[in-house]
């Protein structure tokens, strides 16, 4: 009867290894982060909300006028925002000075702004780099219309290429 | 490296001379860490770390984590203090340190050494790997083990408080007067420092005489930051970010989040907790270093597994084993001398517990690194031993006389010592290289084979003694021993026979070659043949009862020289380890069992002839 | 078992290659002045002393099936290496990621290629050229003769220069060196003789370790020659459209690699993945991912390629040995449970 019981044990255990031998390894799939419900100030020190947005996707898109290559990336971004009208475009300056942000934008955008693309100022950098931690500019994070944060490029976006484009089409 | 001048600039004052013992580190032991490969808790980091560098398991008294908390929060005071362990006159000497007592030596000094004998190592490290002494790996080895720890000492400093924050920046950032500045909060307001320092080398150029307080303060703060920023933007060792955008799995080091761009909310949240965490130390606030390390170590992983890593070094359960193994022969040996069943009952019940705290360490191994614990030499040692001990318990349990307990204490502990030798300064839960990390040939072939070579060591050692009692008993009275050696050996050349077999599927399947008469095959196919061999003689009488015995005694001889003896060839695609100290103690097994099996032979037909003759 | 542990301490010394070569592939073993059974010898005495036995001493009897069984299975092993060794071709395949070929290069076997105007003419092994022998090959207008050859080679510098030594080979000499045991460091070399080509006339240095090839000019055409490693056409073209390769995160120590190819048969084309542990079988041929080498930061994937025709015999083999085992065991068994 003991031997019974030891050699039941036994291949319990023997099954249970072979078993968990070929389990597949877990794969750490990226938790996909739902971006935190934050606020922004307009440029007319209007205050709004992520969840006033809805359901629609969104290019979060932190730059400065001092720096360079954000610079040569707006007209494209521009493009890209008039081009994508389902998707909100709410560029996030770091500028100190409120109006210059602004007038650096309707400097490229003319003087309608387009329905999607918002503008922010974010004197303090809480948004981009406390929240955010957007060190150096310019970063852009795509947010789907869940508002989960599915991509990042550090630094400038090739707006006029493919792969973006592809991107964008796809973000639902 | 300037580290020293670097990290001066950080700490304004030096912390006292104690050992934050009255932290809890429970929690801080659980966070995970990507270190080597596979995701694990920072106790196993601490320890391997502190193994390489000090030699010793653990502190006493204290653990590696308490120690490795220094490290990574109080570089200044760890750098100073002595753990380096150098103990080879050798070494010393290239270096110009002097011998001290302990051998121990602080960074400090032992970079100090190093920095002022570049153009040697230069020298050593071009060297063909076959040239190089035993002081030039030491030397070379010391040089890699600083750079890593040179690493872990600064993998915070973005976290770390700085010194001299002049009040207007502090208004900026709108934080109190005294309450730290880190090079990290300053990146925010970088843009504005830049541009203020422009406009005063604009007016003032750089006549530093000239500058006002604050102006001074702040060329000066730029200054430092940026020398902090070259110095330690590629810090990339401590890897306890997850990244939010990687798919591969991918962890970084706090400056590696930086400089790639790869922050997100959630790393900011662990940005904050890991800056609090190290205000707690330096400010040996207990309550908020709980806090803090709690919060820490629910970052995403698989916390049970971590949770199991944490126990599994500090229970140790192979050194558990290992001591019951001992205790079971000692008394298993006692018993048969003195013939008293208790004696026996409690060598039993010794070795069972070991057993199962060797089968529960093995389960382990499993459950954390998710693949058969049979990759590697270490590994393959202790799996060994564990096939013996459980024979052990199986002729323990057709037998009780005894023998079994004995031969499979000292088998058992014996690898076990074995083992730890080639765990050396080796992370013993490491991940395998990319021709070994398939778990089925693993689970098979490896598995087939050591259970294999087990089963050889148990038929060697019951031939042993065999041979000792053969001295003063006649055959007659030792044919069920006998035939007891010859059933194991049946069983041993099946595991043998199968494994070599299927080693040699496995290589059909991966390289293309059934059999390469590589080092390691042909030691496995020399004990087949060696068993083979007894075998036929012993069955069509060949062979005399007694040649085939003193043949098995030998196979312990084979066995170690075609597991381990091959190891130390490292030719061909079989080589995974090599270590000096391993070559010596083959040397001293394979002479001691030569003599063993000499002496008791001579013995035996010594005897024989006087008896014949009276 | 002593030419197992002598040929195996050897390896470390003379590398896997030499040693397999000398102690297990060959017939006799000499040591000094005596000979002593090579693996070829001893194989070959197992495999009649086994067969001996069971035609002539094996009673057959139930009893006796899984012994039988058993020791044919040995046997087959035995037969399945001969053919093995008789019949396998190796070789190896490099292919950055969009590049095709169907060569395989041999490892060890070295071919002298001629080309002419950049198109490959004849390929010759120089192991066969004895030294001093003129060859004409047609359709080369003229004649090529091996001054020197050496595999293993060292390049060393020419003490006295003559005239008719050409290019290189004007300050660089060739001459044997002692078989490394790493194999990628045996590189073969050749002093060629061209005689008929007019002014070109002279010696030539090629050699597998200079990136300079002899180029003459002969009538109004260029001739290149070029020691490689053999080629073999396979029957079907490989060509690598990606190649991955994942490291443990954070390490750069490789987990696994992969191969992803299409094969071309005769404008038949399909795709398939290649790696670590899972190979490619097709036609006889059998695609194994080897290792991955990086040149200019692109990352090349290395195949092996074997043809086997003994492959088979050891998977049989097993199979047999296996059930004559446990029939053994079943039939010893139940034998003593009679009893």
């Amino acid at each position: 009867m003991r031997r019974n019981v030891i050699l039941l044990f036994v291949a319990a255990v023997l099954l249970t290894s072979f078993w968990m031998v070929f389990q597949e390894t877990p794969q750490t799939t990226v938790q996909m982060q739902e971006a935190p419900d934050f606020s922004w100030q307009g440029a007319d020190a209007s205050h709004h909300r992520l969840s006033e947005l809805g359901a629609k996707p969104v290019v979060l898109h932190f730059w400065a006028s001092w720096c360079a290559p954000c610079r040569e990336e707006f007209p494209a971004l521009i493009v890209a925002a008039r081009r994508n009208k389902n998707i909100i475009f709410l560029t996030v300056s770091g500028d100190e000075d409120g109006a210059r942000a602004e007038a650096f934008i309707h400097q490229y955008a003319g003087q309608e702004l387009p329905d999607n693309l918002l503008v922010a100022v974010d004197s303090t950098h809480a948004l981009a780099f406390d929240m955010f931690q957007t060190v150096q500019y310019p970063e852009t994070i795509l947010l789907d219309s869940a508002h989960h944060l599915r991509r990042k490029f550090p630094g400038p976006v090739d707006w006029k290429g493919k792969d973006v484009q592809d991107y964008l089409n796809q973000l639902r | 490296m300037k580290w020293l001048a670097i990290l001066l600039l950080l700490i304004p004052f030096s912390s006292v001379a104690d050992n934050h013992t009255e932290l809890d580190y429970k929690d801080f032991m659980r966070i995970p860490v990507l270190h080597e490969g596979r995701i694990k808790p920072m106790d196993s980091v601490a320890r391997i770390m502190f193994k390489r560098i000090s030699g010793h398991d653990a502190l006493p008294g204290n653990s590696a984590s308490a120690w490795f908390a220094g490290v990574l929060f109080d570089p200044v005071r760890a750098g100073a203090q002595k753990w380096f362990l150098v103990h080879s006159p050798d070494v010393l000497h290239m270096l110009s340190l002097p011998e001290s007592a302990e051998g121990t030596y602080s960074y400090e000094e032992l970079e100090g050494a190093l920095a002022s004998h570049t153009p040697l190592l230069k020298l050593v490290a071009a060297k063909d790997k076959k040239d190089q002494t035993a002081a030039d790996q030491e030397v070379l080895r010391l040089f890699f083990l600083m750079n890593n720890f040179a690493e872990f000492m600064e993998s915070f400093s973005l976290l770390m408080p700085l010194a001299d924050i002049d009040p207007q920046v502090r208004e900026k950032l709108g934080v109190k007067d005294n309450a730290d500045v880190t090079y990290f909060d300053l990146l925010k307001i970088r843009q504005t420092l830049r541009e203020e320092l422009k406009n005063i080398v604009v007016r003032k150029q750089d006549h530093i005489d000239k500058y006002s307080a604050h102006e001074q303060s702040i060329a000066s703060l730029m200054y430092r930051m940026d020398l902090l920023e070259a110095a330690d933007k590629e810090n990339a060792l401590l890897r306890v970010i997850p990244s939010s955008w990687d798919e591969s799995g991918q962890w970084f080091s706090p400056w590696s989040v930086i400089e790639k761009g790869d922050g997100s909310p959630a790393s900011a949240a662990l940005f904050q907790h890991w800056h609090l965490l190290a205000q707690a130390y330096l400010h040996k606030d207990a309550a908020l270093w709980k806090a803090e390390s709690e919060a820490l170590s629910a970052t995403p992983a698989r916390t049970w597994a971590l949770k199991l890593e944490v126990l599994y070094h500090r229970l140790n359960p192979l050194g558990i084993s290992l001591a019951l193994y001992i205790l079971a022969s000692v008394l298993g040996f006692v018993a048969t001398i003195r013939r008293a069943p208790a004696i026996l009952t409690a060598s039993y019940g010794a070795l069972l517990t070991g057993a199962g705290f060797h089968a529960a360490a093995l389960c382990a191994r499993m459950a954390i690194l998710m693949r058969p614990p049979v990759g590697t030499l270490y590994e393959s040692m202790i799996f060994v031993s564990f096939i013996a001990s459980a024979f052990g318990l199986w002729l323990e349990q057709n037998k009780k006389n005894g023998e079994g307990l004995i031969i499979t204490g000292l088998i058992a502990s014996l690898l076990l010592a074995c083992a730890s030798v080639f765990a050396a300064d080796e992370d013993t839960l490491g991940v395998l290289v990319a021709v070994l990390n398939t778990r089925f040939w693993l689970a098979t072939h490896v598995v087939c084979i050591t259970t294999g070579y087990g089963a050889s060591l148990v038929a060697a050692m019951l031939a042993h003694i065999y041979l000792i009692k053969r001295t003063w008993q006649p055959a007659s009275m030792l044919a069920l021993l006998e035939q007891r050696i010859y059933r194991v050996a049946i069983v041993a050349l099946f595991f043998t026979t199968v494994g070599t077999m299927l080693g040699g599927i496995w290589a059909d399947q991966s390289w293309g070659r059934f059999w390469g008469w590589d080092p390691k095959e042909n030691g496995a196919l020399l004990i087949v043949l060696w068993l083979i061999w007894l075998l036929h003689g012993r069955v069509g009488g060949q062979i005399s009862v007694l040649g085939f015995v003193i043949g098995m005694a030998s196979l312990s001889i084979v066995v170690m020289l075609a597991w381990v003896g091959v190891n130390l060839l490292s030719v061909g695609l079989h080589s995974y380890g090599f270590t000096s100290v391993a070559a010596n103690g083959l040397l001293i097994f394979c002479t001691t069992e030569a003599v063993f099996i000499v002496v008791t032979s001579i013995a035996i037909y010594t005897l024989r002839k006087i008896k014949h003759a009276a | 078992m002593l030419l197992l542990v002598l040929g195996t301490v050897a390896q470390r010394y003379i590398g896997l290659y030499a040693s397999q070569k000398l102690f297990f592939g060959s017939f006799i073993l000499w040591a000094g002045p005596f000979p002593l059974p090579g693996a070829y010898s001893v194989l070959a005495f197992i495999a009649f002393s086994i067969s001996a036995k069971l035609l002539l001493a094996s009673p057959f009897s139930r009893q006796q099936l899984g012994v039988i069984l058993t020791h044919t299975s040995a046997l087959v092993l035995l037969l399945g290496g001969l053919i093995t060794a008789l019949c396998r071709e190796e070789g190896y395949v490099v292919l950055g990621e969009g590049e095709s070929t169907h060569f395989v290069s041999d490892y060890h076997d070295r071919a002298l290629t001629v080309s002419r105007n950049g198109v490959e003419l004849l390929a010759l092994s120089p192991e066969e050229m004895h030294v001093g022998d003129t060859v004409g090959v047609a359709p080369l207008p003229f004649t090529l003769s091996i001054t020197r050859y050496c595999y293993p080679c060292m390049l060393v510098p020419r003490q006295f220069t003559k005239a008719v030594f050409k290019g290189l080979a004007k300050d660089v000499d060739i001459t044997a060196k002692t078989p490394s045991s790493e194999e990628s460091q045996n590189q073969a070399a050749v002093l060629l003789g061209i005689r008929g080509a007019g002014a070109a006339d002279g010696i030539y240095l090629a050699s597998e370790m200079l990136k300079e090839q002899p180029d003459i000019a002969a009538g109004s055409d260029h001739y290149t020659f070029k020691i490689e490693p053999t080629r073999r056409a396979l029957p079907f073209s490989v060509k690598l459209q990606h190649f991955d390769k994942s490291d443990y995160p954070g390490t750069d120590m490789a987990k696994s690699y992969t191969s992803h190819v299409t094969i071309n048969d005769n404008s038949a084309e399909w795709n398939a993945i290649i790696e670590m542990n899972q190979p490619l079988r097709y036609r006889g041929y059998t695609l194994y991912q080897s290792s991955f080498v990086e040149n200019d930061g692109k990352l090349l994937s290395v195949l092996a390629v074997v043809n086997n025709a003994g492959a088979w015999f050891p998977y049989i083999a097993i199979s047999m040995l296996c059930a004559g085992l446990l029939l053994h065991i079943v039939v010893t068994f139940i034998e003593k449970a009679r009893r």
